[in-house]
């Protein structure tokens, strides 16, 4: 039994990836459905009062995020309840049909196809950023890059918001959605507070865009939100402004998290990165799945079964919750070859970080751009950077970097990057 | 408890099949199913089109996997 293995404690998720890892890999091989106590609070008034089923294998994962007909998301995504949380976050708690139909609205505007439309927008985005770090010599890439490069995307590209008042807003309230159990908030009150008053903030800004681009409508994704329609169907006021809370959150948050495991893991992996830098154009794309594999942004996201299932000899009970941890199936020996080596080269590489099935992330197609932009320019630009060990979050959902500290020779020179 | 009460979870998912059989396709990358009725008119792709009446070079719209790692499902 699994009892030396508590993912409800905040022990637990204190630990280095790698060692959480070694018990993801007992509950792979021994125990692959497992029941779990509540998990520890994040904070005072956070008390959770259901345990959970863990889902540790690649392949249960997969099918059961593809049968949305018995794993609901409409009872909440994370493994702690945060009812509260769950109402700004749109169609990711929601079935269908009404999901698919406000997905459908917005899915072309984040499709592979229209993200290699902006491929060069975002580059450029990524070098102007670049040409302010660069002649710094150190910092934080975290605060420097980034937090920056997701923000000055959603915000200009996105929303086209120029006004750098409104874009510091959305950038903030970004960072407040995701620290809201972080102390430095306290100031504003209980964390639950902290996270609404983030999502209130925001959400004015999206009412006021909103009617903007009714008026003026523009090549955004604003003014296709609040024009587009599916088999009949638009969004409501309330909807969009939930939906645009959801992106400025999701956007800014798992993107700046990705982009620091970019950058740490390649520094880990000495020979892997001269790998990538002896041929960046032609090998960037799997490297960046293979980052993703090795490093998730988010651990794992929640069911919910709507009737009792029989799984690996288990009886799942409707009503009980059923966490699928991703970063267990992307280390799980039965789908991946040698799956605790880290290897660009690594092909097929179909992992779970964005996700399968009817809620892949929707801006799967932005994040592996923005990490591509921005590993681009610290391969041409700034070689021999080099980073410190990271400040990680405490989170069980959330495999965030506070803080990763850098340096390198500083450079003035700019706009030369390919 | 009654059989009949468990969902056996092979059950509900979806089975592979041979080509000829099939109606839908799925991506094995992310999940997205191609759903002839719909078509996927947004990568040029009409409603009523066949799977395999689609180009080799179109890729999956909602991950950009290629139409090769599509497999069939009843």
């Amino acid at each position: 039994m699994h009892e030396h293995i508590d993912l409800s404690s905040l022990e637990f998720w204190a630990r280095p990836y790698e060692d959480r890892e070694r018990a993801f890999r007992w509950l792979r091989d021994h125990e692959p459905v497992s029941w779990h106590r509540p998990p520890e609070p994040l904070a005072p008034g956070l008390e959770n009062a259901k345990g959970f089923w863990a889902i540790v294998r690649y392949e249960d994962i997969k099918e059961i995020s593809r049968n949305a007909k018995v794993f609901s998301s409409a009872e909440g995504v994370f493994l702690d309840d945060f009812p509260q949380l769950e109402t700004i976050l749109s169609f990711i708690v929601m079935d269908d049909t009404r999901h698919q139909q406000l997905r459908n609205i917005t899915q072309a505007a984040f499709s592979p196809r229209n993200i290699r439309r902006m491929e060069q927008q975002i580059d450029a985005m990524a070098t102007r950023i670049v040409d302010e770090v660069a002649p710094l010599g150190d910092g934080d890439l975290c605060e420097l890059v980034f937090k920056q490069l997701p923000g000055l995307v959603f915000a200009e590209v996105f929303v086209g918001i120029k006004d750098v008042r409104r874009r510091k807003v959305l950038i903030e309230g970004a960072e407040q959605l995701g620290a809201w159990a972080d102390p430095t908030y306290a100031h504003i009150g209980p964390p639950l507070a902290v996270f609404q008053d983030a999502a209130q903030r925001i959400m004015t800004i999206a009412y006021e865009e909103a009617d903007r681009c009714r008026r003026e409508p523009d090549d955004n994704l604003m003014s296709w939100v609040v024009q587009a329609q599916f088999e009949g169907q638009r969004m409501t006021e309330a909807e969009m402004g939930a939906f645009f809370t959801l992106l400025v959150g999701a956007a800014n948050d798992t993107s700046r998290h990705a982009m620091a495991h970019a950058v740490l893991n390649l520094q880990r992996h000495p020979d892997q990165k001269a790998l990538l830098g002896e041929d960046f154009d032609g090998r960037i794309d799997g490297a960046v799945e293979e980052l993703l594999r090795w490093s998730p942004p988010l651990m794992h996201f929640r069911r919910t079964a709507l009737r009792d299932v029989e799984l690996h000899g288990v009886t799942i009970k409707a009503g009980d919750k059923v966490v699928l941890w991703y970063c267990s199936g992307n280390r799980d020996e039965r789908a991946f070859l040698e799956p605790d080596r880290f290897d660009i080269l690594r092909s097929p590489n179909r992992h779970l970080s964005f996700g399968n099935g009817p809620h892949y992330c929707l801006g799967a197609a932005l994040g592996r751009q923005m990490i591509k932009s921005i590993l681009r320019q610290f391969t041409n630009r700034m070689p021999d950077l080099e980073v410190g060990e990271p400040t990680m979050l405490l989170s069980n959902f959330m495999n965030g970097v506070l803080s990763l500290k850098g340096s390198w020779r500083k450079r003035t020179t700019s706009a030369c990057a390919g | 408890m009654e059989e009949a009460d468990h969902v056996r979870l092979r059950r509900v998912m979806p089975s592979s099949t041979n080509a000829e059989t099939a109606t839908r396709w799925i991506c094995e990358s992310c999940g997205y199913v191609y759903d002839p009725e719909r078509g996927d008119p947004d990568g040029g792709i009409p409603p009523g089109t066949a799977f395999e009446d689609i180009p080799d070079n179109w890729s999956c719209p909602m991950c950009g996997a290629r139409k090769r790692d599509f497999i069939p499902v009843v």
